[in-house]
């Protein structure tokens, strides 16, 4: 993943975190989720998008963090992972950002593993932490059967 | 995907579209071997396939259509006739090209072979010989590469002549294309408009496209409908109007777009000429295929579903169904058999009706089959009626065929057959005479499409698709009246006598920790599915809907009670659900799987009435014991804790009543003396005896089988038991309630509760007759 580049940005938490926008990032809100009992628990349910299922993640549930009192929260982020469609149900959106090579970081190596697994990368800001997400591993970390 | 990768998918879909309609000349060809204008056509489509496999530099392809042409031109010309070597030579050589193009589709690039076996004969058959000495059929010569003799070592001896038609074909084809890539298409096309065949050209869309299109559809619709409610409010004249016509131009659009998706059966049938041939040449017959209703549309997923079993039937048909020529002549038959195909649309399915003239199913041989592998007994055979007969054959490994054959033979057919089918929500129906059999397959016009039945669980609606809806009903508790009642831990429901077990939605779904309690009204949804029928309790049935079925997407696959996903009116999306996985989940499906019994075939063919059913236990020591069903009253687990002793006797509170508990292990003979209630709780049969509630304790309760009334057989009186059943090869032993109650010290053989079960057991044991 270059780590120069746009990125669409959003809050999970107090983290901030971004997705490249070159995988395609469409911003919505407001969308009914119907659940999915049975379903894996980091999937919030679906809803449907111009005519498409579109999966919604449940990034609180994916990342570990303590679930939203008020639930997941209306905002999503959308991007294609191969033939599907996929949202991230996330706290707040931020704004599309630029950034450079010249304030990229590795992970650090004593993160979490399971963050580590999602986060590429880190961009230092002037005000805070960029933390870059692996979109793919969103999706495909997430264990299909659930007991 | 860059330029030269289309390029070549789109000679990949021509050359396979020039393959099928190949086949079809070939075959007709061969009725019509004076036909010059089809010897033209397939001559022409060899020419096409040479002058595209040259631009991508397939040398084998080009070798090989060129020999293939050569030897046309020659017949087209009248210097050679039709025979039966050359159409093999002919047909090998098209069957080549098909397996060097499918290597490409495969890899990319042409695989390395050697054709120069096939080269040399269609070479030798053009110089105008006869009988090339070849190891086999042309089938068999295309599948085994003959190794390279000395003399036939130079790929094709072209003769000057030759040479030059080469060299001319390159600088009349090749050029243009390569000079202008992107055209190439078009180039190929070339000499298309001479196909007698093809009117206009139709454009090839790709299919995501459609779907694309057919997903926007679907937007614009509720879009529609968002603004329909918009107008109803609005009085504003002009602005109702536009939505009007808005609503008249989306239908029509919906519809449209649906029609897209569907493809004329032919694209099926396309092959079966062929297939027909083939076999009928293996098999020394003579087999005419007639096809009715070929513009017959039907959904493209559908018709890819189609394909395989249809194969199937076609192959059984011809190998099986139709006789050898001199049987038939035999029989006052012609000696050229015919099947025939039909298709037409019927009460909003697709019907595909397969019949041949052959010799029909040879019922008395399936019976025999059956007897022979143990699936029925033989007095039980003779009274089965012709239908449950034939539904051996749906059964896996079910095959009248000693030999098997290269066709047919293996017994995975039929039942793969209707598994197929039913999978796309049809069915499969047999009807078979001395004069032929018919097989009629009904269709759904369509899988993206479907009725459905919406309920509702907690908040939230999900679908039902209604092939799997048997009924809905709404069970209202009434005071004396058996309503939902606990079986062994499994709520069942009685539905005209039948038991059906229930499955509470919230529960099954985990939205609730506990089933809805039982003792109010309940709406329930009666489902079938993979043969077992069983009732889904829903917090309600709110309506009935064609809805589009959409995927559930990657993140379900762990998850396959959801079959599928559609959106709503309202644009929200509901869950469609798999009653067959629920039935899984559920354990309703495993718990049957689980018991061999109901393997016997009884249950496979449907319910009979020469059948009682029993319920199965086991004491501790002696397994396998059962008693009928009628007896039963209910099913306990009594915690041991609960149960009292009062003098010698052990009784419990059972309701406002006090039951009497008798351990069944001290009145059966085999069974084992030991102490009683190790265990926390303690399974009982409750029976009711002059309304006072006697309970039997057993070590297991399995469930119930169905016991055919001829395998009932008494054996040596031996204490608490009346005599055996068989089922499936395992002997049961029948407690002897009245025994058992007389022994413990409850009541008579006279007593008049009992005359009503005496008669059940009894009268039906001496169905039998006599002791074995």
């Amino acid at each position: 993943m270059s780590r120069s580049g746009a990125y669409a940005t959003f809050y999970v938490g107090n983290l901030f975190f971004g997705i490249p926008i070159a995988i395609g990032v469409e911003v919505t809100k407001g969308q009914e989720v119907t659940p999915v009992p049975l379903g894996p628990k980091e999937v919030a349910g679906f809803f449907n998008l111009r005519g498409h299922i579109v999966t919604a993640i449940d990034m609180r549930v994916r990342l570990g963090l303590q679930a939203n009192a008020d639930g997941p929260d209306v905002v999503s982020i959308f991007f294609q992972d191969q033939d599907a469609l996929f949202a991230l149900m996330v706290d707040r959106v931020g704004d599309f950002t630029q950034v450079t090579e010249a304030t990229y970081e590795e992970t650090p190596s004593n993160l979490d593993s399971n963050a580590r697994e999602l986060i590429v990368g880190v961009h230092k800001l002037a005000d805070k932490l960029l933390l870059i997400l692996d979109t793919q591993k969103i999706v495909s970390g997430i264990n299909l059967v659930q007991h | 995907m860059d330029n030269n990768d289309q390029i070549l998918d789109e000679f990949l879909l021509e050359a396979q579209e020039i393959f099928d309609q190949l086949d079809l000349d070939f075959v007709a060809l061969e009725q019509n071997p004076d036909d010059k204008k089809l010897v033209g056509n397939i001559f022409r489509a060899m020419h096409t396939l040479k002058g595209s496999s040259g631009f991508f530099a397939f040398h084998r392809l080009e070798k090989v259509a060129h020999a293939g042409e050569s030897l046309l031109s020659k017949i087209r010309d009248g210097v050679l006739a039709l025979n039966e070597e050359i159409t093999d030579a002919l047909l090998g050589t098209s069957d080549r090209l098909r397996e060097i193009v499918a290597n490409i589709q495969k890899q990319r690039i042409e695989s390395v072979g050697d054709d120069s076996a096939l080269i040399d004969w269609l070479k030798f058959l053009t110089d105008g010989g006869k009988d090339f000495p070849r190891p086999g059929k042309a089938s068999a010569s295309v599948a085994s590469p003959v190794p390279v003799t000395p003399e036939s070592n130079t790929a094709i001896d072209v003769t000057p002549q030759e040479v030059k038609e080469v060299l001319v074909n390159s600088e009349v084809e090749y050029p243009t294309p390569v000079a202008d890539a992107p055209d190439m298409p078009e180039a190929k096309d070339g000499p298309e408009p001479e196909r007698s065949t093809e009117v206009a050209a139709p454009i090839k869309v790709s299919v995501e496209l459609l779907d694309k299109l057919m997903n926007l559809v679907s937007e614009m619709v509720l879009a529609r409908n968002r603004l329909l409610s918009f107008a109803r409010t609005s009085g504003d004249l002009a602005f109702n109007n536009t939505v009007r016509r808005i609503d008249t131009v989306t239908l029509e659009l919906q519809e449209r777009m649906m029609k897209t998706r569907m493809q004329s059966i032919s694209h099926v049938w396309t092959k079966f000429p062929r297939l027909v041939r083939d076999i009928a040449q293996d098999t020394g017959k003579k087999v005419e295929l007639i096809q009715i209703g070929a513009e017959t549309e039907l959904d493209r997923t559908l018709l890819e579903a189609i394909r395989d079993p249809l194969v199937h039937i076609i192959r059984n048909s011809v190998d099986h169904g139709i006789e050898s020529p001199s049987e038939r002549a035999a029989k006052g038959k012609s000696e050229q058999g015919s099947v025939k195909l039909r298709s037409f649309h019927e009460n909003g399915m697709v019907v595909i009706e397969i019949a041949d003239d052959g010799a029909g199913i040879n019922l008395p041989l399936v019976a025999k089959k059956a007897v022979e592998k143990g699936l029925v007994t033989a007095e039980r055979v003779a009274k089965l009626t012709e239908r449950e007969i034939i539904d051996f054959i749906y059964l896996p490994g079910f095959s009248t065929k000693d030999q098997i054959s290269n066709l047919s033979g293996r017994g995975v057919g039929m039942d793969v057959v209707r598994t197929n089918i039913q999978e796309i929500g049809g069915n499969v129906d047999i009807a078979t005479s001395g004069q032929g059999t018919r097989l009629r397959l009904s269709i759904p016009l369509t899988l993206a499409i479907m009725p459905a039945v919406f309920v509702r669980c907690k908040e939230h609606s999900y679908a039902i698709p209604q092939v799997n809806v048997f009924e809905m009903l709404r069970y209202e508790p009434k005071e004396g009246v058996p309503g939902v009642e606990d079986f062994y831990g499994v709520p069942v429901f009685r539905l005209r006598d039948k038991l059906i077990p229930l499955v509470f939605l919230n529960h099954q779904l985990k939205l609730d920790d506990q089933p809805s309690p039982v003792d109010q009204p309940l709406n329930i949804v009666i489902v079938q599915a993979a043969g077992i029928r069983f009732g889904i309790v829903v917090d309600e049935v709110l309506y009935m809907q064609e809805v589009v079925v959409k995927s559930v997407g990657p993140l379900l696959k762990g998850t396959p009670v959801y079959s599928g996903s559609t959106i709503l009116g309202d644009g929200r999306v509901a869950l469609i659900f798999d009653i067959a996985a629920i039935a899984v989940r559920s354990g309703i499906i495993a718990k049957l799987a689980d018991n061999q019994f109901e393997q016997d075939i009884s249950t496979a063919i449907g319910a009979n009435t020469d059948e009682q059913q029993m319920l199965l236990f086991d004491l501790l020591g002696l397994e396998r014991m059962v008693v009928p069903l009628d007896v039963v009253d209910r099913l306990e687990m009594i915690a041991a804790s609960k149960i009292e002793r009062r003098g010698s006797e052990a009784v419990v509170l059972y309701g406002k009543k006090i039951m009497k508990l008798i351990p069944l292990t001290n009145y059966v003979e085999g069974a084992t003396h030991n102490s009683l209630y190790g265990d926390e709780t303690v399974p009982v049969i409750v029976h009711y005896h002059k309304g006072q509630p006697v309970g039997f304790i057993v070590k297991k309760v399995h469930n119930i089988v169905n016991v055919p009334t001829q395998s009932v057989m008494i054996t040596q009186p031996q204490r608490g038991i009346m005599g055996s059943v068989i089922v499936n090869d395992s002997v049961m032993s029948i407690l002897n309630v009245q025994e058992v109650l007389t022994l413990s010290g409850m009541g008579s053989f006279n007593d008049p509760a009992f005359v009503h079960d005496e008669e059940a057991v009894s009268g039906r044991l001496s169905m039998n007759g006599g002791v074995k």
